[in-house]
């Protein structure tokens, strides 16, 4: 079963989030158990392009949308090429590893809200299983 | 100066993809074929798909074909499509493809988290496409 489920029509950055995750998740068969854990919905920006993306889970699947959920617990901003650096950062824990470059440059852009990330306190769960889902390294 | 799209220009291509230290370095682990479809505009001087195709191994290019059939380039790894004008934009970088993917005007099919793990050796590749001396079509 296709634990990616589009809802309505996709445009450029949604087909790319879902192809991701759906493709991570074929090459990786333990991240279904990480999609399991996964409950709440999410909002990605690409600022520069623009575009925003919504995620919901619940019970192992994920919706994608061409827009923002309502009340999305996880907002993340920045430019496409944020998102890129959000997808190829190794990963430590299931968030980015500072004991690497890429980690570390990764962290500096969130401090100096470059990258914005609102809900990583509040729901870390949603986070970290997010990060695990959407990253390739 | 190579005519876009011709394949005098995808040998050209493919002679600075052979040639870049940056790419070999980017891509060193790249194994898959990409085919490349520069989709009609009949009133820009492209009346039909063109497909081409790059057969990229560890930081080189193996093999290129140009005007290949549309159900040759449909066997490839990675398909990416738009219309000529978007490739012109492309290769002139007022746009980068990755944006070009999110903004749906490139369209790619292929696996998603292989291109991304090689976001930096994609880059290259448009870099590359940049530096070949180009004529465009619909300027001659």
């Amino acid at each position: 079963m296709d634990p990616v489920r589009p809802v309505g029509e996709l445009d450029g950055l949604a087909e790319m989030m879902a192809a991701l995750i759906r493709g991570n998740v074929e090459a990786h068969p333990e991240l279904g158990e990480v999609l399991k854990g996964a409950r709440g919905a999410v909002a990605i920006t690409a600022r520069d392009v623009p575009a925003t993306v919504g995620m919901s889970f619940r019970d192992g699947t994920v919706e994608i949308s061409a827009t923002s959920p309502k009340k999305p617990s996880v907002v993340i901003i920045a430019d496409s090429d944020g998102l890129m650096s959000f997808s190829t950062v190794p990963l430590r824990f299931g968030l980015p590893d500072v004991m690497t470059q890429e980690g570390r440059m990764l962290t500096r852009r969130i401090l100096k809200r470059d990258i914005i990330v609102r809900g990583m306190i509040t729901h870390l769960g949603l986070v970290r299983r997010l990060q695990k889902l959407l990253t390739v390294s | 100066m190579a005519l876009f799209p011709s394949k005098e220009w995808l040998e050209e291509y493919v002679d600075k993809i052979n040639s870049s230290k940056e790419y070999a370095e980017a891509a060193a682990s790249w194994e898959g074929d990409i085919a490349y479809v520069f989709e009609a505009e009949p009133d820009k001087g492209v009346p039909e798909d063109v497909w081409t195709w790059a057969d990229l191994w560890h930081g080189k290019c193996r093999d290129s074909r140009y005007g290949l059939p549309a159900e040759e380039g449909e066997k490839a790894a990675f398909i990416i499509r738009a219309p000529y004008s978007r490739w012109k934009q492309v290769i002139n970088k007022e746009l980068d493809p990755i944006k070009g993917m999110m903004q749906g005007k490139l369209k790619l099919k292929g696996d998603m988290p292989t291109l991304v793990r090689y976001v930096r050796a994609a880059n290259e590749l448009v870099n590359l496409a940049g530096a070949v001396d180009t004529q465009f079509v619909d300027e001659q």
